[in-house]
């Protein structure tokens, strides 16, 4: 139920602030290109192109409008080659060759739907933890939310090292998601002329590799976020008059939390949740980049590769970065929109 | 401090001549409480005393009548109407409805379908996030109604029954039933008042707490309420605690009075009786507060009580009244008019609160003494044949003593009141008691027996 | 004698996002010199934000946007006539016309106001004596120097923040004007004024802390006093401290007081005479005797018919039906707005009834003042039904 004031509330607020507007669009982009990577993007992102085996070698081209030479060894000796860019490596290639472009794309699904289900899951654990604390008061408060700031008092970072250490030679440490857009392009389920460029998406790999412990992890970091704001809704809507009148009409506990105390704290924790969505998709491309993730193709991954040759290939680094950087400010300009529209008490708190 | 001289047991005589038995039995109902305490307090062991809110309050109700509660802020009357309905869990005492006592219930549940409330506030008692519908129909649900025996067609499914009974609710509650599916917002507050009037009726309950039910609406929309209510009681055979600070509306609905004044009950009776002829002084003097709404108001006398209401969370000892009453009962063998016992009574507490302030007295001498005369009793005429017992106080003040100038006090001037909790058929005053000879203007003196060692006032 | 204030045709509007306000419409009064002027009306009926008006207070999206407010104070009009003679008529300036640093001066000097919830009034980090004493200090340095008007109390920022922490508050203000504070909460009565002057407003109960209001109002010896629901928010006995209060101080020093309530006893027991407020404007106006005794608007008359009477039996209440309108203008007609709740509403109500003259100087925005009611002209049941 979206009131007619909330509506007019959002809106009124997308229309004065150019940033909601920026938000929105960044996140919409981001939207796009991670459901659509098969379409978007122009080659294979896991193809090397080193020179092995007869074919050319392509790594390390640089971006569009860049180029730069290189001494290399040849029988007659050295020679200097200067090494221009391609149209079809549009952002240059990385030291293995693979098109930096096509891994971005692919690593926005990691990066989005490790952050989407990582807030999702902190949602779930943080909220319900919260509410009980807050609606029960005294003793239960103090107990669930001294064991929430032992949480807390960890550097998440630490505490998510620390995690992916245990669980990272499980099963589950990673999945494997098949693309549906691939296997429908390779198969004939679909007929291939309702797909565009259909020949071109069977081409790309018919599955990515999902990063498990990492979403884990980033839930059980950011759920105490959770837990904090969601008890301090409650503790509020607790003193409401309609939970008394809920209580002397028979009604249980579970009835007061689930039909009045969730409704009413729901705001707040929405607002929340899309700032933390930020959060997680730093903190994961962060493990990525430390080589906890499980999966190379993500952006924290690349600009672990990018690291050693910044100086000499700065694009391999600098180009996940910005999406990184793009990534992180359109969700949190989305959240900050959702705050000032829906809550302008509430302070988006968290953060890495 | 006063717990060896019990409750008032005013009811219980008066319940002994009526007839049928109450609906509604309170007795010695006690409701503390302690300050939030964190988990370092807790650790260290550091409270404070906790907020004595309800204080051993005792009355009956019975059934189909409306008994008025009615007090100034924080005297506990709402306190009481929650913990009576065990919304709050009672520190002390007990409540019967209908002869059971409610602790001895494991669940409350068939209790609470048989007794409803009605806030104050009709903005927060109506959650903002559902429909005025389903905030009517949720008893319904929580209770499951239809009941097997109940007088509707219990064939026909029962979501469709519900709301049909929300939509009947509705209607007797004077708001249209195809209202039921928008939101409190659009609901102005008399609306609301009687959206929360129909979720009480809801479950057919025969008895309501009506807390404040009027006090956030102006005086026309009220007078719509009032009539309501009185509409729906008879109609229901309801029986109602009506809470309210607003003697007017008191006076208006119900048909005996109970008024509390810090925790307790200081007086109970039939409603024409009490505002005729009120008993306790603070009855009176709240009476006679009240601003009326005619001409002669200007012309009409008033004597405003003094002060403030002390805390609850350390009360007077005695009548808890006795600080701000004007007919405090002083011994019998003083010669001071009200006004100056009382000038000197003040001057007492203050030395024991130690709130007097001993600067640039010369500490030898009699014009110390003189100075402190001047200061705490400027304008008060005493008879020379107390001057004595105070130039003994004031002496010891002078020396830096609080303790013996209390001392020196209290043994001179200590009430009955301050010494012996009241206890009275009607009033909780000791002007009733026998010991206190009236005099023509209604003030009382002592003449009974020589009363205990007087208590101190404070508790440190 | 010359009234002290002339309202004329003073009106308030609210601009937001539903719409256009109508908060305060068309009002005129005037008060007399040395009288309790009451104005009473149900919530929503504009009887603040008529007192926000008065003084200027009234904040965005609110704006006066027509009327003059005429004060008598024949030496300021003599001194500005040069300057603004718009704003000047004979002893009478327009404080709507008034440059804003004129207007600024006249408040705590000539006008003061206080408000229902003292405990918003005072700046909680700062002692109660001080804060009195400073409204002391700055009324005499305002009439020292009418244009240095500059309260301490109107900027927060850093250099405040640091400047207060480094210096003693209290250098700022005179040992006279202290003493003057502690001779103010004397008089309004508060025990051991002395002490209490060094305490902070949490320390003061309610009762105590609208005393201190009262007493930092008094300061500046306005001869104006604005009270809006200067007791509501207080307990019946300490309501009846504050109106004797209240009352004494008027007697002793002949201030001009405009009183704002929804409680008809609080008018009764204090007021000369009554403005009766229903949506926006002033239905009904008249000594005390008039408007009580014998109201002549239906308004008047339903308000007074349904709140029940302390003293009398307790019948059945007559309430008004319906519900306080809407004041948002698109959803108001330019008609008697009681009319779709008043039981005498005739053909004629549709069209906006001017203020009629009752008797002398009651007057009632009704046909009804001037005519009698005609059964055949009622308006039929539920005529304003949708």
């Amino acid at each position: 139920m979206i009131s007619e004031r909330v509506k007019r509330s959002l809106s009124r607020e997308f229309k004065g602030s150019r940033l909601a507007q920026l938000g929105v669009v960044l996140v919409l982009l981001l939207f796009l290109v991670a459901t659509f990577a098969p379409f978007l993007a122009l080659h294979d992102p896991t193809t090397t192109r080193i020179g092995t085996g007869g074919t050319e070698d392509l790594s390390e081209l640089p971006p569009l409008g860049f180029s730069y030479t290189e001494q290399r060894v040849t029988p007659s000796g050295s020679e200097t080659v200067e090494i221009t860019a391609r149209q079809t490596f549009p952002l240059g290639t990385n030291a293995l060759g693979q098109d930096i472009y096509s891994r971005l794309l692919y690593g926005a699904r990691v990066s989005l739907l490790v952050g989407l289900l990582g807030a999702l899951l902190a949602t779930a654990i943080g909220v319900p933890y919260g509410l009980v604390a807050g609606y029960f008061g005294d003793r239960i408060d103090d107990t669930l939310m001294r064991g929430a700031d032992v949480m807390l008092a960890f550097p998440s970072l630490v505490l998510a090292i620390a995690l992916v250490g245990v669980f990272r030679d499980s099963d589950v440490h990673t999945t494997t998601v098949p693309d549906p857009f691939v296997h429908a392009a390779r198969s004939d389920i679909v007929p291939n002329v309702l797909i565009p460029r259909a020949a071109h998406v069977a081409e790309m790999p018919a599955s990515f590799t999902f990063p498990v412990t990492v979403t884990l992890v980033v839930a059980l970091v950011n759920w105490v976020w959770f837990a904090r704001v969601a008890r301090g809704e409650a503790m509020s809507v607790r003193a409401e008059e309609f939970i008394k009148a809920a209580r002397s009409a028979g009604a249980s506990d579970w009835r007061i939390l689930r039909q009045h105390v969730l409704p009413n704290s729901l705001t707040p924790i929405i607002v929340l949740a899309t700032i933390q969505v930020a959060a997680i998709i730093l903190l994961e491309s962060a493990l990525s980049f430390l080589g906890f993730s499980g999966t190379d193709l993500t952006w924290g991954a690349d600009i672990s590769d990018g690291r050693s040759d910044q100086r000499s290939y700065w694009w391999i680094a600098t180009m996940p970065g910005l999406a990184i950087v793009l990534a992180v400010i359109g969700v949190n300009l989305l959240g900050d929109w959702l705050r000032d529209a829906l809550d302008p008490s509430i302070e988006g708190e968290g953060g890495v | 401090m006063s717990d060896e001289h019990g409750p008032t047991p005013v009811s219980e005589r008066t319940d002994a001549m009526a007839a049928d038995r109450p609906l509604v039995r309170v007795r010695n109902l006690q409701k503390h409480f302690d300050r939030e305490d964190s988990i370092l307090d807790r650790l260290l062991g550091d409270t404070t005393n906790p907020v004595r809110a309800v204080d051993g309050v005792s009355f009956d109700i019975r059934e189909g009548e409306t008994l008025g509660l009615v007090g100034e802020s924080g005297c506990g009357k709402s306190t009481t109407g929650e913990t009576l309905l065990r919304l709050l869990d009672p520190t002390g005492g007990k409540v019967e409805y209908d002869g059971e006592d409610l602790a001895e219930h494991e669940d409350l549940f068939s209790f609470r379908r048989r007794a409803g409330v009605v806030f104050q506030d009709p903005f927060s008692s109506l959650d903002p996030r559902m429909t005025v519908g389903a905030s009517i129909r949720q008893p319904l649900d929580i209770h499951d109604w239809p009941w097997p025996h109940s007088d509707v067609d219990t064939s026909r499914p029962k979501g469709e029954l519900r709301r049909e009974r929300v939509a009947d609710l509705m209607e007797r509650v004077g708001l249209s039933a195809d209202q039921l599916d928008r939101y409190p917002n659009e609901f102005s507050g008399g609306q609301r008042q009687r959206v929360g009037i129909a979720r009480a009726l809801a479950l057919d309950p025969e008895f309501l707490v009506l807390d404040e039910p009027t006090s956030a609406l102006d005086v026309s929309v009220q007078a719509q309420v009032l009539n309501l209510l009185e509409d729906l009681q008879d109609d229901f055979d309801l029986t109602y605690l009506f809470i309210s600070h607003d003697l007017s509306v008191i006076r208006h609905i119900c048909d005996r009075v109970a008024v509390m004044y810090l925790g307790e009950i200081v007086e109970v009776a039939p409603t024409e009786e009490l505002f005729a002829n009120p008993q306790h002084p603070y009855t009176e003097a709240l009476l006679e507060s009240v601003p009326r709404a005619s001409t002669d108001e200007r012309d009409r006398d008033i004597e405003p009580l003094t002060g403030d209401v002390p805390s609850p969370r350390n009360p007077p000892s005695g009548c808890r009244f006795r600080t701000r009453c004007p007919k405090v009962i002083p011994p019998a063998d003083l010669e001071l008019t009200q006004p100056q016992y009382r000038a000197v009574m003040d001057v007492r507490r203050r030395i024991e609160n130690r709130d007097v302030s001993l600067d640039g007295l010369d500490s030898s001498g009699g014009d110390a003494v003189e100075t402190l005369f001047d200061r705490l009793l400027e304008g008060v005429d005493l008879p020379a044949s107390e001057r004595p017992h105070l130039r003994e106080a004031f002496e010891a003040l002078v020396e830096g003593d609080f303790e013996a100038a209390a001392e020196t006090l209290r043994e001179r001037y200590a009430s009955v009141c301050e010494r012996r909790h009241p206890d009275g058929e009607r009033a909780a005053c000791h002007l009733d008691a026998d010991d206190v000879r009236l005099d023509a203007d209604g003030n009382g003196v002592w003449v009974g027996e020589e009363l205990d060692a007087p208590v101190t006032d404070t508790d440190s | 004698m010359a009234p002290k204030l002339e309202v004329e045709g003073l009106t308030t509007r609210f601009f937001t996002e539903e719409g256009q306000i109508n908060a305060v419409e068309d009002v005129s009064f005037s008060v007399e010199e040395g009288e309790v002027f009451g104005i009473v009306g149900e919530s929503g009926s504009g009887k603040s934000v008529t007192a926000l008006s008065l003084i200027d207070l009234v904040e965005r999206p609110g704006e006066i946007v027509d009327g003059a407010v005429w004060f008598r104070s024949p030496d300021l009009a003599a001194r500005i006539e040069d300057d603004t003679p718009e704003a000047v008529d004979g002893d009478y300036v327009d404080l709507q016309s008034l440059s804003e640093g004129e207007r600024r001066a006249l408040r705590g000097t000539e006008f003061s106001t206080i408000f229902q919830d003292p405990m918003s009034s005072f700046n909680p980090s700062l002692t109660v004596g001080e804060q009195i004493a400073e409204a002391v200090e700055v009324q005499r340095r305002a009439r020292a120097n009418p244009r240095s008007v500059r309260s301490r109390t109107q900027g927060y920022g850093l250099a405040k923040f640091i400047g207060d922490s480094l210096l003693p508050t209290r250098d700022f203000v005179d040992d006279a004007s202290h003493d003057r504070a502690v001779e103010l909460l004397e008089m309004v009565g508060i025990p051991d004024p002395v002490e209490r002057a060094a305490e902070y407003p949490h320390q003061f109960s309610g009762g105590m802390l609208q005393r201190a209001m009262i007493a930092q109002a008094l300061a500046g010896e306005p001869s104006v006093l604005v009270a809006d629901e200067p007791t509501t928010a207080l307990d019946v006995t300490i309501q009846a401290q504050v109106l004797d209060l209240l009352a004494e101080l008027q007697e002793d020093t002949g201030m001009t007081t405009v009183l704002i309530t929804h409680n008809l006893g609080v008018i009764a027991r204090m007021a000369d005479r009554v403005g009766v407020m229903y949506a926006g404007e002033v239905v009904e106006r008249g000594t005390l005797e008039d408007v009580f005794d014998e109201p002549a608007h239906p308004y008047t008359q339903g308000l007074l018919g349904s709140s029940p009477d302390l003293d009398g039996a307790a019948d059945r209440l007559d309430p008004i039906p319906g519900n306080v309108p809407s004041l948002v203008d698109r959803e108001m007609d330019d008609r008697c707005y009681f009319a779709d709740r008043c039981p005498k509403a005739m053909g004629e109500c549709l069209e906006k009834p001017p203020e009629f003259a009752v008797d002398g100087e009651h007057t009632a925005m009704c046909y009804l003042a001037d005519h009698d009611y005609e059964e055949a002209d009622a308006l039929e049941e539920g005529y304003f039904d949708e």
